[in-house]
């Protein structure tokens, strides 16, 4: 092959290629031809950005990750819609990188400077004021993002935002805007309200007929799910506690490793005198050396004195020696087995450690008391119920799967087991509630397997201490419910509407016969007097409707509004109150004029963004 | 420049001898030249880069004045003083677009409504696509309304430059001619706001306060 090249190569239009070729690497390096052929592929373009199937599988693990971590320990991988979380995902991404190439568009730059300046200045990647590179490395490896990756994802975060900032934060409330705001927030109305209630008229007729057409024409709504009638085995933690018995023996056992974890804790307060071993002292002239000076302290020289005058632990030495309280595990072992060893105000032997002799005094003892057998007896009976339930919790779990996998039905499992066989009629596919609602359970229940086999379920953890198996005693498919099953449903539902619709003409009647002055004395009005919009003693419904009706320059004018419940309400605007501007605190004033001018800024936000979404040329491969 | 024609070396060299007398001089020349041309290209580049860079590093100093919680009097005063140099040194980068929109806050904040509605004309001249340019002529209408010059303001909201805005738009016509006792013009523009903006949107909440001080109930829309 190198031949034919090089044969080709002599030809003119070869040496004009090949010229060609050096001169886009000498001018644009190797990027240049390699970046443009094969590489990964991509899913989408927008707006001639690539998003590159790599990025897309990443940023899907990671919402898949966040998803479930939300979903709680029992989470199920299973059950996330991959097809659908990939496509949500997508769509973020593409959203990003609209923003982003219109960021680009607008020459919007971040320099690399800028980016390191901003990862240095992370108070997480700080310790003292000092940046921590291992705290960034850290986090990169909590992430699994590279640094490469990361500076990029800065990157993109800081174009973005500069436009966003631009929109968002600078917008502005001129004086009068929030003086608008602040009368109609304060403004006040007084009104009085009836009610005609549907309840009166729930004596409507509802014939069969209207009954049959409603089945008709609603049928879709009226489909039952398959359901099925279960016989099922439970089996928990606290069952499995409840059946363990422990001795005294073992109670006593465990007291007795209680007390010992106490005696860890206890504190020692030491003075020590070291002779140090090193190229001057041989440890025999230093074993000599202290042993003398262990004769002279046993002569009356006070140990202080003595490790004042030789103790080679400069750090010590002048404070008499004295260690202060340690605990174990502190210092070196050989130290310390010595000092736990030694009886209060005595003085040791010379003590061989890594640094030479030690000659130590042992000047106090401090240590919690462990609290008496009696105290926790309970609490150590319940913890060592709970130890082996956990244990056996396990076993007995793998013994019920393996049983009631082999078994035609829950008799076996039940009897090996010592558990009580429950009942449970109509559990619907796709339950909202109780334990049967449980995804996992629920596929194992409506799978073929145990519907038309007759097999048991898969023995499923509800909880962390509960586990469900469970076979299916009748099964009823998927159906259109009979007429007469849901005749009833129907029938309350036509009375309620038309209850509403009749209590909604007598409102209106009595509307026009108010606007027209007629004789309303009968009508009985609660009042209210000065009302705020947040007034909650009535409705809100009602609320809106008293506060969009306008009073113009009449004494009074009466308006009708229906209630989600059908209840009609026909009220009386005899007086609106407005307040001035002074009536709130400059504090609060300032607060919503922020409050005003950030919702106006987010909306212009919103408009852009969807503005150049309209506009972005999105491409999915 | 085939040389097969040529029978031995001797002329083949004489030949090259003779093309490089009669071509060297341009050759090196036309070198030269490109390689100028190159240098010069790449150190424009880096300059271009260079000046994007400073402008961004400064718009993002700008940013933590003018977004910070409480805004003392230092605060200010460098918001104005990186702003200004943006507009100066840093004309024909969109960063000094974004620094007027910013200068225009503050000269409303302290009160100075035809210095604001320079720097928002100003940001309108200068602002790259449609966005851009529909954010400041609202908020350039809604100065000029304030000055007294209603039918100014609202010759500036006649088009939308952008139909994502047009509700943006329409409220803010709705509010000059609430300003203005218009009430008839001022529901019709709110009406037209109301269904224009999203389900969603955080101007809904207002407008339906708006709309049901003249009298109209958002839910009937």
């Amino acid at each position: 092959m190198l031949q034919d090249i090089r044969e080709n190569a002599q030809g003119t239009i070869a040496k004009v290629v090949v010229g060609l070729i050096v001169f886009t690497f000498a001018l644009f390096g190797v990027d240049s031809i390699i970046g443009g052929l094969g590489g990964e592929p991509e899913v989408a373009t927008v707006n001639g950005i690539e998003i590159k199937e790599s990025e897309l599988l990443r940023a899907v693990n990671t919402q898949k990750r966040q998803v479930l971590a939300k979903m709680g320990p029992n989470a199920d991988p299973n059950l996330l819609d991959e097809v659908l979380l990939k496509k949500s995902v997508l769509d973020s991404l593409i959203d990003q990188k609209i923003l982003l190439s219109n960021s680009e568009k607008a020459d919007l730059y971040v320099s690399d400077e800028a980016i390191n300046q901003l990862i240095t200045s992370f108070p997480e990647f700080n310790q003292n004021g000092k940046f921590n590179n291992d705290a960034l490395l850290a986090f990169l490896s909590n992430t699994g993002l590279s640094l490469g990756e990361f500076r990029t994802s800065l990157r993109k975060e800081i174009l973005t935002s500069q436009y966003r900032n631009a929109i968002a934060g600078s917008s502005f409330v001129l004086p009068h805007e929030i003086d608008r705001l602040i009368r109609l927030d304060g403004e006040t109305r007084d009104f009085d309200v009836t009610t005609i209630a549907v309840a009166d008229f729930m004596d409507a007729d509802v014939s069969e007929a209207e009954v049959q057409e409603r089945y008709e024409s609603t049928k879709s709504s009226f489909v039952q799910p398959d359901t099925a009638d279960v016989t099922y085995l439970e089996m928990t933690k606290d069952g499995i506690m409840s059946g363990i018995s422990v001795t005294d023996e073992e109670l006593k056992a465990k007291y007795a490793d209680f007390v010992k974890s106490y005696q860890g804790k206890e504190e020692r307060k030491s003075s020590h005198i070291l002779i140090e071993v090193n190229d001057k002292m041989t440890a025999e002239q230093a074993l000599e050396k202290a042993k003398s000076i262990q004769a002279e302290i046993n002569s009356g020289l006070a140990f202080d004195e003595a490790a004042k005058k030789y103790s080679e632990d400069a750090g010590t030495a002048k404070l008499g020696g004295a260690l202060g309280y340690i605990t174990r595990d502190t210092f070196d072992s050989d130290f310390e087995n010595a000092l736990f060893a030694m009886q209060l105000n005595t003085v040791s032997s010379p003590v061989k450690t890594s640094y030479g002799y030690h000659l130590i005094k042992l000047d106090d003892i401090r240590a919690e008391t462990a609290p008496s057998f009696d105290d926790i007896r309970t609490s150590m009976e319940l913890e060592i119920k709970g130890a082996m339930a956990e244990r056996q919790f396990v076993a007995l779990q793998e013994k019920l799967a393996d049983i009631s996998y082999a078994a035609s039905d829950l008799q076996e499992p039940a009897h090996e087991l010592g558990l009580e066989i429950k009942q449970l009629n109509n559990v619907a596919k796709g339950a909202v509630e109780g334990d049967f609602s449980h995804p996992a359970l629920q596929r194992s229940l409506f799978s073929s397997d145990v519907i038309s086999e007759g097999r048991n379920t898969d023995v499923i953890e509800i909880a962390p201490d509960k586990v469900i198996v469970a076979h299916v005693s009748a099964f009823r498919p998927e159906h259109l419910k009979e007429l007469s099953e849901v005749k009833a449903e129907i029938y309350d539902e036509l009375k309620q509407e038309k209850a509403s619709k009749n209590a909604m003409n007598r409102g209106e009647t009595l509307l026009a016969a108010l606007n027209a002055k007629e004789d309303a004395s009968g009508v009985s009005w609660v009042k209210h007097e000065k009302v705020a919009r947040n007034f909650n003693e009535e409705s809100p419904e009602l609320i809106a409707a008293v506060f969009a009706t306008a009073l113009n320059t009449q004494s009074e004018v009466y308006g009708t509004t229906q209630l989600s419940n059908g209840d009609i309400k026909v009220f009386r605007l005899t007086a609106i109150h407005e307040s001035s501007q002074d009536s709130i605190p400059v504090e609060q004033k300032n607060m919503l004029t922020r409050m005003l001018g950030a919702n106006s800024g987010n909306v212009d936000y919103q408009a852009y963004r969807e503005s150049i979404k309209t506009n972005a040329q999105v491409e999915r491969l | 420049m085939t040389l097969d024609i040529y029978r031995n070396e001797e002329e083949q060299v004489a030949a090259l001898k003779n093309w490089w007398a009669q071509n060297g001089k341009s050759l090196i020349v036309g070198i030269l030249l490109a390689l100028t041309l190159v240098f010069a290209w790449k150190s424009w580049q880096q300059r271009v880069i260079n000046e994007k860079s400073t402008a961004s590093m400064l718009y993002q100093q700008m940013l933590q004045s003018a977004l910070a919680e409480t805004m003392t009097e230092e605060n200010h005063s460098s918001v104005a003083f990186i702003g200004n140099k943006l507009k100066t040194e840093f004309e024909n980068t969109q960063y000094a677009v974004f620094a007027s929109l910013f200068l225009a806050r503050e000269f409303v904040n302290s009160g100075d409504l035809s210095a604001a509605e320079a720097q928002l004309k100003w940001a309108l001249a200068h602002a790259m696509g449609t966005e851009m340019a529909a954010v400041s002529t609202v908020r350039l209408a809604k100065i000029v309304a304030a000055q007294s010059r209603q039918d100014e303001a609202l010759k500036l909201l006649e088009h939308p430059a952008n139909q994502s805005f047009a509700a943006i738009y329409d409220e803010a016509k709705g509010d000059i001619y609430f300003a203005a006792n218009d009430r008839d013009s001022a529901q019709k523009a709110y009406v037209s706001a109301y269904k224009e903006s999203d389900e969603g949107s955080g101007s809904r909440a207002l407008l339906k306060i708006k709309l049901a001080d003249l009298g109209v109930r958002a839910e009937d829309l």
